[in-house]
């Protein structure tokens, strides 16, 4: 079993070409709602039942604003790729992958001595995955 | 160096009710392999509709640049557009990273 840190982790947008210099990718959650069985006869404790569908919640990146680049379009739906860094020994890095769309974006703060941080959100949408290929 | 680069489909695994099926990504992982690598290097993805870019990994992004090139003619003909490539840049240090020069008070 291999540990590594993130460095060297890529996001890909299979149908926008660009180049973000992405300096965090918050860890994509997903999660399965848990819904309140509980009614007025119940005894002791609330009852509860796990829900029927996950739920993907957005993804963060923070990225170093290029004047020249600007951002992303918001809305288009493609496949939307994190891939893990590439341990040694593999040949293929890990990966998340699914259809999303860009649905905020962030212009950056300025202020003297500090580097201009902008953020990209994104979204699965549930359409096609999001699926996790272990690396290989 | 000879290089030869090949498409395979970008596939996922999806558990379901009865068992765990194939989830098609719409975009191929991009290959590469040499004469002196013979095993298939990942390189990076491109999307199956055409036009799209070919969004490179960071193996690829520390190729020289002859055979980026290569790699971009050879993916360019198995999808049969021209593609524009991307690669993961290397981000500039930031200022945080470098001490302040001549701001020592001595107290002399």
């Amino acid at each position: 079993m291999a540990v590594d840190t993130g460095h060297g982790a890529t996001i890909t947008f299979s149908s926008t070409g660009g180049t973000w210099l992405c300096r965090q990718i918050s860890g994509p959650e997903v999660a399965l709602p848990v819904v309140d069985s509980t009614y007025l006869g119940t005894s002791t404790e609330r009852s509860k039942l796990p829900g029927d569908l996950d739920d993907w919640g957005p993804v963060t990146l923070e990225i170093l604003f290029q004047g020249s680049q600007g951002v992303p379009a918001r809305g288009t739906v493609q496949t939307i790729t994190i891939t893990h860094p590439l341990a040694t020994g593999n040949t293929t890095p890990a990966n998340l992958a699914g259809t999303g769309f860009i649905n905020k974006v962030v212009y950056p703060t300025f202020q003297t001595n500090e580097m201009q941080i902008g953020t990209i959100e994104f979204t699965y949408d549930g359409t096609t995955g999001p699926t996790y290929t272990a690396a290989s | 160096m000879e290089i030869k680069v090949t498409l395979q489909p970008h596939v996922g695994k999806k558990r379901v009710k009865l068992g765990i099926v194939d989830v098609e990504h719409n975009q191929w992982m991009v290959y590469a392999s040499s004469d002196q690598q013979p095993k298939p290097q990942f390189m990076g993805y491109i999307g199956k509709d055409e036009g799209s870019p070919f969004n490179g990994y960071t193996t690829y992004r520390d190729l020289p640049a002859n055979l980026k090139r290569e790699i971009v003619a050879q993916v360019e003909k198995l999808v049969g557009w021209k593609c524009e490539a991307f690669e993961p840049s290397t981000a500039p240090v930031p200022m945080e990273a470098f001490e302040p020069e001549g701001d020592d008070e001595s107290e002399e």
